[in-house]
């Protein structure tokens, strides 16, 4: 094993607070005498919050998040020699998390399961009683909102809406054409603003 | 297209987008929970590998070696010999650490990933039983005493563990944990208020773990009886999974082909998407 200091994700910032995982500049030297599993650890560790986050956006239940986090964490595993550091953390992490949200949500299906357990009634815009519930219920709307997407336009406007990735980025994660990527944010947005004025106009009755 | 063609969003929609991405990550409890499952189902994935390793070097063990020598054993046996036959996938030094902190099972949380640091690594290859110890944190229980169940189970499946640790504990400073748990008011803290999944989680890890040590020595009856007891005291606990990919290797690994190969297809048809299905597929004949 090399006795070099292993540039590590945590070393650069991986994991801090808005950054964008993107920041890893090691050499495959550095790389290699890191070995899998340290790498793993901090991918683990940079990137547990995230998974779970992204997962819940993506239809996961509450009630399941834990157990679909650990399953996107086994793939992880799996394939972290393919890990380049060189290339953003949270992009690569979508993908096993994209992946394994559409099998969670294809069985779902199939066993005729309701996936959305917002409360609805916290989704429905009557006046917040203060900050933080209002923020409650702008989150437990929002969710209720993507519920009315299909996948491939949910995980597109996670990507670029919330997590800010850049659309060359997202197209190559999904493994779309870019223009792809761009018709279906359109789609995307375009469909939560018409649900959004019908909740609000079904709430001002 | 691009993005000056896209419809500038409402206020509306965008209120809700910043609240959430404003969104509290996950507790520590539950990003220690998944770690406890991650490490569990790592070494049932393995055991296919550590299953075969053992089988094939249990002529050659000395009594005395350690589960996690064996599981070393094992690996480094599987390396040598049957790649294709193993998958390979989990075919590194790396994995044995890994089980053989599966093996010491009081590494909780993230700390349980501690030997997969580069220093334990390194640890490893003096000692993998006594380099498990170090990367463990120490238990404080309620009244400050130090637990010392984890060791009490290293030295009776390594009776060279003492010398294996003072070699280890001269050649360098061990390895630091940074998981909560490390810290004794954490510790304290995570004691008081451990939710009762916690516990059965930590419970059903204890068989698990007594079931894989006498699997990693080629115990296989052992083994069984151990996967018997979880599945009589947690039928349909959290770590069910994991069990059931253990009992297929270990009725393997006891000679009883058609049995594992039965449990092997009813693993299949209850977990058709289980990801512990790879090493079941590796380790079938």
């Amino acid at each position: 094993m090399s006795t070099a200091k292993a540039t590590t994700l945590t070393d650069l910032g991986v994991g801090d607070e808005g950054d964008p995982v993107s920041v890893v500049r090691s050499t495959p030297a550095s790389r290699a005498s890191e070995g899998g599993m340290s790498t793993f650890r901090e991918v683990y560790d940079a990137g547990f919050a995230y998974v779970h986050h992204t997962l819940r956006r993506l239809g996961v239940r509450e009630a399941d998040l834990e157990d679909i986090t650990h399953d996107v964490f086994i793939r992880v595993f799996r394939h972290q020699a393919e890990f380049d550091v060189t290339r953003p953390l949270k992009p690569w992490l979508f993908g096993f998390a994209y992946r394994t949200a559409q099998e969670y949500r294809r069985k779902a299906v199939n066993r005729r399961e309701v996936l959305l357990d917002v409360e609805l009634d916290t989704a429905s815009p009557s006046p917040a009683p203060d900050e933080a519930a209002a923020t409650n219920q702008a989150r437990a709307q929002l969710l209720v909102l993507l519920e009315g997407l299909s996948l491939e336009q949910r995980a597109v406007f996670v990507l670029h809406d919330l997590d800010a990735c850049t659309m060359p980025q997202i197209a190559e994660t999904l493994c779309i054409p870019l223009n792809t990527a761009y018709s279906r944010l359109r789609l995307a947005r375009a469909q939560l603003e018409t649900s959004l004025n019908r909740m609000r106009r079904r709430g001002d009755r | 297209m691009n993005h000056e063609e896209l419809e500038p969003m409402s206020s509306g929609l965008s209120s809700l987008i910043s609240a959430e991405q404003r969104r509290p990550d996950a507790s520590e409890a539950a990003r220690q929970r998944v770690f406890e499952r991650l490490s569990a189902s790592v070494a049932a994935a393995g055991l296919g590998l550590a299953a075969s390793g053992a089988a094939t070097s249990a002529g050659s063990a000395s009594a005395g070696a350690t589960s996690a020598s064996a599981a070393s054993t094992a690996t480094t046996t599987g390396a040598a010999g049957s790649t294709a036959a193993t998958g390979g996938w989990l075919l590194s030094k790396m994995t044995a650490v890994a089980l053989a902190a599966f093996v010491a099972g009081g590494a909780v949380g993230a700390t349980a990933w501690g030997p997969f640091g580069s220093e334990p690594v390194q640890h490893a290859e003096k000692g993998i039983a006594a380099s498990v110890l170090l990367a463990m944190p120490a238990r404080v229980a309620g009244d400050g005493t130090r637990d010392e169940a984890p060791r009490a189970a290293l030295e009776a499946a390594n009776p060279h563990v003492d010398a294996e640790l003072e070699e280890l504990e001269l050649g360098g400073a061990p390895h630091q944990a940074t998981n909560v748990a490390t810290k004794p008011g954490a510790s304290a803290a995570a004691g008081a208020g451990v939710p009762d999944a916690d516990e059965a989680l930590a419970a059903e890890r204890a068989v698990l773990r007594r079931a894989f040590s006498a699997m990693s020595q080629g115990r296989w009856p052992s083994a069984i009886g151990a996967l018997e007891e979880h599945a009589r005291l947690f039928p349909s606990g959290r770590l069910r999974e994991q069990r059931e990919a253990m009992m297929v290797q270990a009725l393997r690994g006891a000679g009883k082909a058609n049995e594992a190969n039965a449990r092997g297809d009813a693993f299949q048809k209850e977990y058709p998407g289980s990801l512990l299905l790879e090493g079941e597929k590796a380790a079938k004949p």
